[in-house]
């Protein structure tokens, strides 16, 4: 009956909309759901968030949790990653199995598409998957369309199947839905999608101010299990209710009436990468352009005896120096050969690769003389040339304030491959050996495990770089928690046969504090115009140590990379000392015990591996960028890495991987498969100040040992990318900064 | 959840070490929160105590900027010349360059203005464009051409640190997709630009300039 009222109302609203003589455009913000995804409030809609949207919710009601990692991948397509939790899981049904858990916690997937934007008469239409992958505890699929009636209410309709048909269900229209096999989950359940019972649902949003929102839905979701069978709340109606509050551009929360039984609460965090805070980084400004004298007033200035004598070289280097020293930029060395300038530079601090080439460039009008007409800048990475900047000098004096400055200086500057020599002419006798320090507060998180989401552990980690020579350089990190609940057991789960390479993390956390983290020495070496070269000895990351080898060709001008990688390594103590020899409790279970003896659990005292990897990189031109890597991973399987990320120009990166290797799903254990989400922030983008620091989290539904990659610090491609042309142009804007 | 305060004050610890750019947890918190509670609140302009006898003792030219939404103020002087720019500067590397009185950059004041075509203020009625150019988030150049309106608004008499002039003042009101300013000059009886109130940019809003030499 109410069913029937609902649908009546909204047909009603859509139709009126339909013939409504002024349209009525999309002028609403399109808002979350309780499910982090854009929608009302159990319910989505048609509609996405801007591009580019990272956005964070955690959302409550009755027995159920839900935190949710939402990001707008294109502007037609989004995904989510949701961990969710049910209290009172074991309340009727107890005790074994799946009713083991008192709170139950699952991991989802979704993914969403927008077929149709919103126009004049039609609405917008969109179709999802939810939980898609895995076990489908609440897996869902749908079609809605979202239209606007006036300028500030919109309708919402769609048919759902899955969890989203289970309430009065107009039958199955496209067929059966298979019971679901859910083995170790993490596989596709293409059989299921759009498959079973379908039914209805609607809702209607009113944005009554540019803060507050009503919303009003009839929900197809039935909550069979979580209500009549496993008791956990009451669910009496299809209809929910609620408000929300947009804060700020960033926060926006809701208070809900769910269910006719239960109360609701959520907050949405909403990022823009593309917007910095405050809006640009503040830096000091730069030199002024200092324009040359014409050679008729002045022709002293122009005189070139100077190049003769090596005194002058040291001083105009020792000057370019210090004027370059507020602006975060060290020079290594610099060369005068006729009317040319060759200057190596280091970015200390700038989160733009261009503005440090800028600011070497106004720095050389102030300083070099009035011959030298052609300056060559080389930016170094860890003592490695990779591209060199050729401008000339009578172009950065005539567009200093060109409103079109930034395109034409790149429009005249040559971007070309540095050559591979070590040392080029004049060095900074100061500027190696090079130690630094710093002591900063470090927290680690472990999330998911079976008795609770969210772990965590915050303290101080002292870290220390030497740098010998160019590329030689010998860096640590010694950490100490301060706080902890990391050394909680959390439940250990069966492992199959595979060694726990990274599974026994629970034994890291609890026995290394403090702890060595690093500790190594490594080698950068260009090798060639094109060719990179690493070596890394020592303890390379918290749980394995040895050696590491790394080559990478990147051709300049090209979108792509090859690179290779070989590693031996043995498995460190959890104690994260200078041992290798693994003590017999890490290889510990909740269904076994091990015994070296024995060699109950797969214990052994000690674990070395080699592993390596052929990897290749690709940047396609719509800021989406591909790798794979192929190779032999840390438990000995042998396998394939595809991950894929959208990058922004400003140092964000949010991506995805998957990780295929010959372990069986029973070996691997929870989820069949390593996979999981990157999110990688620049600090300068997140603080508005310089930086070149970033920060990179990366979640996994399940923390298992197949498909695991050393975790060894300074990776070529990453450490060069930035300096090849396609790198240092990302940011250009920033070379007249 | 009692992890949280102790959490929060680990991360309230400001990092150390001679690494240039080392960035602590603090100042990420710190940014989060006045990220999350909107926008800087502008206080008072600071008073500089400028006086007159002060400003007499000051051999090259001086001018009073002030960032009307901060509240911030500081004096400039020359630095540099080119193409007809003059690029002015305050003490902690902050630069404003003008060229005909008309500011046609700024540096060091966050969401700066990169370049503007700076066409000279025309103090007869009508319309004219002007071009401008800043960096978005992911720093690349975005180049805006505003229509303006001129309107002469007559006579009016300011007041430079204890000198009264006799100004003409002109407004010029531009826009362009959706985005509206407004900038005033007042030009003395010299025809020169003695005071004004130009847009940089969103974020920092306006600048008040005033020439104090007499």
């Amino acid at each position: 009956m109410i069913k029937l009222k609902i649908s009546t109302a909204v047909v009603a609203l859509v139709a009126a909309g339909a013939l409504a003589t002024t349209a009525a455009l999309t002028e609403t913000r399109p808002t979350l759901n309780m499910y982090g995804a854009t929608g009302l409030i159990d319910m989505p809609s048609a509609e996405m968030q801007p591009d580019g949207i990272l956005s964070g919710t955690s959302s409550h009601f009755g027995p159920i949790s839900r935190t949710t990692l939402t990001f707008q991948i294109t502007p037609r397509i989004s995904g989510s990653f949701r961990f969710q939790g049910i209290r009172d899981w074991n309340k009727v049904l107890c005790c074994d199995g799946v009713n083991q858990f008192e709170t139950y916690y699952d991991r989802s997937f979704d993914l969403r598409y927008k077929i149709l934007d919103e126009g004049r008469y039609l609405p917008a239409i969109a179709i999802g998957l939810q939980d898609f992958v895995g076990t489908g505890v609440i897996a869902g699929e749908y079609v809605v369309a979202t239209k606007h009636v006036t300028p500030d209410v919109k309708v919402s309709a769609g048919l759902g199947w899955g969890r989203l048909g289970s309430f009065q269900s107009i039958g199955s229209p496209l067929g059966d839905r298979p019971e679901l096999v859910i083995g170790k989950g993490g596989n596709f359940n293409f059989g299921q999608w759009f498959r079973g019972p379908a039914a209805p649902f609607a809702g209607v949003e009113w944005q009554i101010n540019d803060q507050w929102t009503a919303k009003a839905e009839y929900s197809s979701d039935a909550y069979d299990e979580e209500s009549r069978v496993r008791g956990t709340f009451d669910r009496r109606s299809p209809l929910n209710f609620g408000v929300e509050y947009q804060r700020n551009e960033s926060l926006r929360v809701g208070a809900y009436y769910m269910s006719g039984s239960e109360f609701g609460i959520a907050a949405h965090f909403i990022m823009n990468p593309k917007k910095r805070a405050g809006g640009g980084i503040a830096t000091s400004a730069p030199d002024p352009v200092d324009p040359r004298p014409s050679r008729g007033a002045n022709p002293e200035a122009w005189s070139t005896t100077w190049l003769g004598q090596p005194e002058v070289q040291n001083t105009l280097r020792v000057r370019l120096t210090r004027r370059l020293e507020k602006d975060g930029v060290q020079v290594e060395s610099v060369r005068f050969d006729g009317s040319t300038a060759y200057v190596r530079i280091r970015n200390l601090t700038v989160d733009a690769e261009a503005q440090a080439v800028g600011r070497t460039a106004r720095a050389l009008t102030k300083v070099a003389p009035a011959s030298v007409e052609q300056f060559v800048i080389v930016p170094m990475v860890n003592g490695m040339p990779v591209s060199q900047v050729v401008l000339q000098r009578s172009d950065i004096e005539a567009l200093e304030f060109d409103t079109q400055a930034g395109e034409k200086i790149l429009a005249r500057a040559q971007i070309l491959s540095a050559p591979a020599v070590l040392n080029d002419g004049i060095r900074d006798p100061e500027a190696y050996p090079k130690f630094t320090w710093s002591l900063v507060p470090m927290g680690r998180l472990r999330v998911f495990d079976q008795n609770s989401p969210f772990k965590a552990g915050a303290g101080l980690e002292l870290n220390g770089r030497y740098e010998v020579t160019p590329g030689l350089i010998l860096s640590g990190s010694v950490s100490k928690f301060l706080f902890s609940n990391l050394d909680d057991r959390p439940p250990l789960p069966e492992r199959g046969r595979l060694q726990p390479v990274r599974s026994a993390n629970y034994f890291y956390d609890r026995d290394g504090d403090p702890a060595i983290e690093t500790l190594a020495l490594t080698y950068y070496r260009k090798l060639a115009p094109e060719l990179y070269g690493r070596m890394s000895l020592g303890y390379l990351e918290r749980m394995h140590g040895g050696l590491s080898t790394e080559v990478l060709w990147m051709p300049t001008a090209r979108r792509w990379a090859i690179g290779a990688e070989v590693n031996y390594t043995a498995q460190r103590s959890p104690d994260q000392r200078l041992g290798f020899s693994l003590p017999v409790d890490m290889y510990e279970t909740d269904l076994c015990t091990p015994d070296f003896a024995t060699a109950a659990c797969g214990a052994r005292n000690s674990y070395r591996v080699v592993t390596g990897h052929v990897s290749g990189y690709y940047k396609f031109d719509n800021n989406f960028h591909a790798q794979v890597d192929i190779g032999r991973y840390l438990a000995g399987d042998v396998g394939a890495t595809l991950s894929l990320k959208r990058e922004f120009d400003n140092g964000w990166k949010v991506g995805a991987f998957v990780t295929k290797t010959n372990v069986s799903a029973e070996d691997f254990g929870s989820g069949s498969f390593d996979k999981g989400i990157t999110v990688e922030v620049p600090f300068a983008s997140l603080l508005g100040i310089p930086s070149t620091k970033t920060r990179t989290t990366v979640l996994r539904p399940f923390g298992r040992d197949g498909g695991q990659r050393l975790d060894v610090d300074g990776r070529l491609y990453e450490t060069v990318r930035g300096y090849r042309a396609d790198g240092l142009t990302e940011q250009w804007g920033r070379f007249w900064k | 959840m009692k992890f949280v305060p102790a959490i929060i004050a680990v991360f309230a610890f400001a990092a150390c070490g001679n690494e240039a750019g080392s960035v602590g947890g603090g100042e990420i918190a710190k940014s989060l929160l006045t990220a999350s509670t909107a926008k800087l609140k502008g206080a008072a302009p600071a008073d500089l105590g400028l006086t007159r006898e002060a400003l007499e003792q000051v051999e090259t030219p001086v001018l009073l900027a002030t960032i009307d939404s901060r509240g911030q103020q500081a004096l400039l002087g020359e630095v540099q010349q080119n193409q007809g720019v003059a690029t002015w500067s305050t003490l902690d590397d902050v630069t404003v360059s003008f060229r005909n009185g008309v500011i046609v950059a700024t540096r060091g004041l966050g969401n700066d203005l990169m370049a503007s075509d700076g066409l000279a203020v025309s103090r007869q009625a009508g319309t004219k464009s002007r071009i401008y150019t800043h960096l978005d988030g992911e720093d690349k150049s975005v180049r805006r051409r505003f229509s303006c309106n001129v309107l002469p608004r007559g006579s009016e008499v300011i007041e430079i640190v204890e000198v009264s002039y006799t100004t003409l003042r002109v407004s010029e009101n531009c826009s362009a997709d959706g985005a509206v300013f407004q900038n005033d000059y007042w030009f003395s009886s010299d025809q020169k630009i003695r005071k004004s109130r130009q847009w940089i940019s969103d974020d920092v809003g306006y600048l008040t300039v005033e020439d104090l030499r007499r």
